[in-house]
């Protein structure tokens, strides 16, 4: 029995796209900590999930969509859906209803009996699953859910769960252990099976014509006596033991696994809200194959921004179909940084199959976000500094591959500007020429002059607009580099 | 050759019969042949093993015999099919003795039946290997003839065909045991379903790919607790027929192995050790030959030999020891060995010694080709440590016993004697040496003399010099080869200074590393 609520084959991936030691960066560059904890709510759970699936991007847009599907579906009916997670959380909580005694775990028919207590306590849960499905599965229109609601339908029919329920029943020997077993070496049992002891009626058993053969009993006293006993019954149970044991982690997998999807789904549902009492609109992107590139946004807004500040919030419009280098230019504080990040994130949660805050948006799918941000907490040692860029730029370079995304903030600035410029084209071109995204924001006019002219359709230049007196829209439009970026206004605000 | 016998075939003796339990040897420890029993019988327990290498043939006929034993146990294949019946023959003994430690008879019985099961599966299949291999000495001949008629005989085959038949039996039993609480109720099968079997059919879907496993792995002794033996009894008690027969058959053949058979595998023991041993010195490389062994002195000869004993110590640390060749034609009887000390004499004469007493014993000796007298007995006369028991002294001790051998010493003897008399002077020793030496000669035995006294080496026609060599850039280098020519003619004084490393050369290479 597997969900295969994230993913139709069951097999969505855990690990992150991007290596282990790369992910905390891109997550602090596009400030993703913001959008997991409005998607976690004060729950630590649901944090985590969001972070694994966040990072471990989907590029079939097929599955994009089928996800996308399953959070309307959860928008639709969240109620049910709480429900659902409810008894997920309650599954999952079994081993600590259960008294293990952790002496007996070496002995089979102590290891059957603790098995059969927790599937007693699991097939509650599945009795609770089964009756969500018969009052509402009809509600529910995603692909993901149909076949989930079929499987639970087929695999947990009332048939089954009531021959469950007497196996079990049967399994905690309520008429004593039955087991054959064969003469073997010296005379010895061996070859030993388990089997379920006929029932009698009492007058059978009154009367004694159950018996044939011949008995004994052991002495209350005999120590030694009831050890062997349990141990020749073990021998018996061991199948028995294994069969149930593992019966036992594949349910409370299923259950894990149920409960890890559906998390991942309300946290979405969590910050929808969160946005929505903001006013910002959310859309369902449209996932493209990976070539050719394309990107289209309108009213693209930066969550992290968003859920931060109670100011409204502007939103971007950009158009890039076979574009494969962006670069922004502009006056400071003109919305440059926070285009690039809503860019990273909004990519993102589009390969994880939510929506993202804008009017409507399409990209097509990569295969993994990386930034290289300028990193404040290095302001203060200027020595050095580009070498720290150099250094981070290499192990990006290890990982980063054709078909991936890259931004860049203000990358290679920490050098006079001509040097910053030859080294920020070396590395722009090699990384479009290897098939690589490149979004990258500066302030180094000679870099972006000289590629503007180069007069390149796959290249696009975007500058942070400033009205005539001096004020940001936040809005970024298609235009040349200037050689100034007004830094003088911000002087003159400050100043007075 | 039919298979009745005279006498019981014997395997090791050449004409059966059983000569008792030799006594080991004086000469054991001097030609380091205890290290090397040692090695070869490391598993015997009962000392059964190590005695037959005490043995020697009687004659140069037995040499012959025991020697095409080993040369067609060097064919791997027959090799093999006698060690599988030796381990088989052991596992009989080993479920027989427990059987006799067991308390429970049904228990007894029940190792006892596996015993003959073993043994008679074990007889048949060495027939069937031994009827496809190349013989080629009587010895194994007459053990193959042997082997058909046992198999062939009807003692066998009712033997055998009870105990399948009842093994058989006994193996379809199968029976119930019903626990509940403190009562077990034991009753026949009667084709209850396999219940884990159904279990796993129900619980199907609820099966991972990659699921740990729960099974404990429960150890299994071959003794049974008091609750298995009161189910056992039970068991018998539905079962009357075939647990009577199985009783009634264990009584009847309470001795089922017969003696020749284990004669045979314990006898065989005494080559396939010897075998073993010396495999890890042919991969090697090192030479093993049969020997030409004759009855009187016929000239000795040897070529590439080596101390076995050293040979086993080196392999250790991966070393080979040096090879050396040795002859006495003619008139010559008496091996003179001089040289630098801790050169390789005393390797040397243990060497020759070793050769001799394996020959004798009919085994390949360590040479690549050799000629050796048959010895009637090799007398060994090493230095002793002093004992303070003996109302002796040192030097007298050792007159003693080089009087005890020269009077119990014959023409077909060989003494070996190693740095004799050096608890007295120069001149005494000389003295005393000339004497035994001129003894031995009248004796017309083969001997080897381990001396520093270079005079003895010519002083008689039967003596021989051999010298062990150093090497010419380094004088303090041995070479431990041996080579026929006349010794040194040392000064005494030179010589002793030599004995004990003072010569002038070697003390300064001594003082100033």
């Amino acid at each position: 029995m597997k969900v295969r609520l994230l993913h139709p084959d069951g097999s969505a991936a855990r690990s992150p796209t991007v290596p282990a030691h790369l992910a905390p960066l891109v997550e602090a560059d596009l400030e993703l900590n913001a959008v997991y904890r409005a998607m976690a709510a004060g729950d630590e759970y649901l944090r985590q999930i969001a972070r694994d699936v966040l990072l471990s991007s989907v590029t079939d847009p097929y599955v994009i969509e089928y996800r996308q599907n399953v959070l309307a579906d959860c928008e639709a009916n969240e109620p049910v859906v709480q429900r659902l997670y409810a008894i997920a959380v309650e599954a999952s909580q079994t081993q600590r209803r259960i008294f293990l005694g952790g002496l007996f775990t070496k002995e089979p028919t102590a290891i059957l009996r603790r098995g059969v207590r927790m599937l007693d306590l699991l097939i509650e849960n599945l009795h609770s699953l089964r009756q969500v499905c018969d009052q509402h599965a009809h509600e529910f229109d995603s692909d993901g859910f149909h076949q989930f609601w079929t499987m639970i339908a087929d695999q947990l029919d009332d048939g089954y769960l009531g021959a469950l329920h007497a196996e079990l029943a049967e399994l905690e020997l309520p008429r004593g252990t039955l087991l054959s077993a064969r003469i073997g070496l010296g005379n010895k049992g061996c070859d030993y099976r388990l089997h379920r002891p006929a029932r009698h009626s009492w007058w059978e058993r009154l009367t004694g014509a159950d018996r044939s053969g011949a008995g004994f009993t052991l002495d209350a006293r005999d120590q030694a006596g009831a050890e062997a006993l349990t141990e020749l019954a073990g021998r018996a149970t061991n199948d028995a033991a294994n069969t149930i044991s593992q019966a036992v982690d594949h349910v409370q997998a299923f259950f894990a696994e149920l409960r890890q999807e559906l998390g991942f789904y309300l946290g979405s549902l969590n910050l929808q809200r969160a946005l929505r009492s903001r006013g910002i609109p959310t859309c369902y992107p449209t996932p493209t194959p990976r070539s050719p590139t394309r990107f289209r946004c309108e009213g693209l807004r930066d969550i992290a921004l968003c859920l931060t500040t109670t100011a409204p919030v502007v939103g971007n419009d950009v158009e890039a179909a076979e574009v494969d280098m962006v670069m922004i230019t502009g006056a400071n504080e003109g919305g440059k940084s926070t285009f690039l990040r809503s860019r990273g994130s909004a990519q993102l949660m589009m390969q994880a199959g939510m929506f993202v805050a804008a009017e409507s948006f399409t990209a097509n799918v990569v295969d993994g976000v990386y930034t290289h941000f300028k990193r404040e907490e290095d302001a203060a040692m200027i020595h050095g500094k580009l070498d720290e860029e150099l250094a981070r730029m290499s192990q990006l370079a290890d990982a980063i591959g054709p078909g991936c995304l890259l931004l860049c903030n203000e990358s290679f600035a920490s050098t006079n500007e001509r040097e910053g410029a030859q080294i920020a084209r070396g590395v722009i071109d090699a990384l479009t020429a290897a098939g690589v995204i490149v979004v990258f924001v500066t302030h180094l006019y000679d870099l972006a002059q000289s590629l503007f002219d180069r007069r390149d359709p796959r290249h696009l230049f975007l500058r942070a607009e400033r009205r005539d007196d001096g004020t940001r829209t936040y809005r970024l439009i298609p235009a040349a580099p200037k050689a100034t970026s007004h830094g003088l206004d911000s002087f003159e605000r400050i100043f007075g | 050759m039919t298979g009745q016998l005279t006498k019981p075939h014997s395997i090791f003796y050449e004409y059966g019969g059983d000569r008792g339990i030799p006594d080991p040897p004086d000469c054991l420890a001097d030609l380091l042949l205890d290290h090397i029993l040692d090695a070869i019988a490391a598993d015997d327990v009962s000392g059964d093993l190590r005695r037959m290498f005490y043995a020697r043939a009687r004659n140069t006929d037995e040499v012959a015999y025991r020697q095409r034993v080993f040369r067609d146990l060097a064919c791997d294949q027959t090799r093999l099919s006698i060690e599988t019946f030796t381990r088989a023959v052991a596992t009989v003994r080993d479920h027989l003795g427990r059987a006799t430690k067991l308390w429970h008879p049904l228990q007894r019985q029940g190792w006892f039946l596996q015993a003959i099961d073993v043994y008679c599966r074990a007889v048949e299949r060495l027939r069937d290997e031994l009827s496809s291999a190349d013989l080629n000495s009587s010895g194994l001949r007459e053990f193959r003839c042997y082997l058909y008629d046992y198999t062939d005989s009807p003692e066998f085959l009712s033997l055998r065909n009870e105990t399948e038949s009842i093994s058989a039996a006994m193996q379809q039993i199968r029976y119930t045991v019903h626990i509940t609480g403190l009562h077990v109720h034991v009753d026949h099968y009667r084709d209850e379903p396999d219940y884990s079997a159904q279990l796993a059919r129900v619980f199907d879907r609820f099966r991972h790919e990659a699921a740990k496993d729960y099974h404990v792995r429960i150890p299994d002794y071959p003794d049974m607790n008091h609750v298995e033996e009161q189910i056992l009894d039970r068991v018998a008690r539905q079962h009357p027929d075939r647990f009577q027969r199985l009783s009634a058959h264990c009584a009847r053949y309470t001795n089922f192995v017969d003696p020749t058979l284990d004669r045979f595998a314990n006898e065989i023991r005494f080559y396939l050790s010897y075998l073993h041993f010396i495999e890890q010195f042919i991969d090697a490389g090192l030479p093993f030959c049969y020997p030409t062994v004759t009855p009187t002195f016929r000239g000795i000869y040897a070529e590439d030999a080596f101390d076995l004993a050293l040979a086993a110590k080196q392999r250790s640390e991966g070393d080979s020891p040096v090879q050396n060749d040795f002859r006495l034609t003619g008139r010559e009887r008496i091996l003179v060995i001089t040289g630098p000390n801790q050169g390789g004499k005393t390797t040397f004469a243990r060497t020759v010694g070793q050769l001799a007493y394996l020959a004798a014993l009919g085994c390949p000796v360590p040479a690549s080709s050799a000629t050796l007298m048959l010895p009637d007995r090799i007398f060994t006369h090493f230095e002793r440590q002093e004992h303070l028991t003996h109302l002796h002294g040192k030097l007298d001790d050792e007159l003693l016993r080089i009087h005890e051998i020269l009077a119990s010493a014959t023409n077909c003897s060989m003494i070996i004697m190693n740095e004799s008399f050096s608890s007295t002077t120069i001149v005494d020793a000389l003295q005393i040496s000339t004497e035994v030496i001129h003894r031995i000669a009248a004796t017309d035995c083969v001997a080897l003399c381990v001396s520093f006294l270079d005079e003895l080496a010519d002083l008689d026609p039967s003596c021989v010099s051999m010298v062990g060599g150093v090497s010419p850039d380094d004088p303090t280098e041995r070479t431990f080869r041996f080579t026929r020519r006349p010794a040194d003619g040392l000064a005494y004084a030179i010589a002793l200074a030599d004995k004990y490393g003072l010569s002038p050369e070697i003390l300064l290479r001594r003082v100033a590393r």
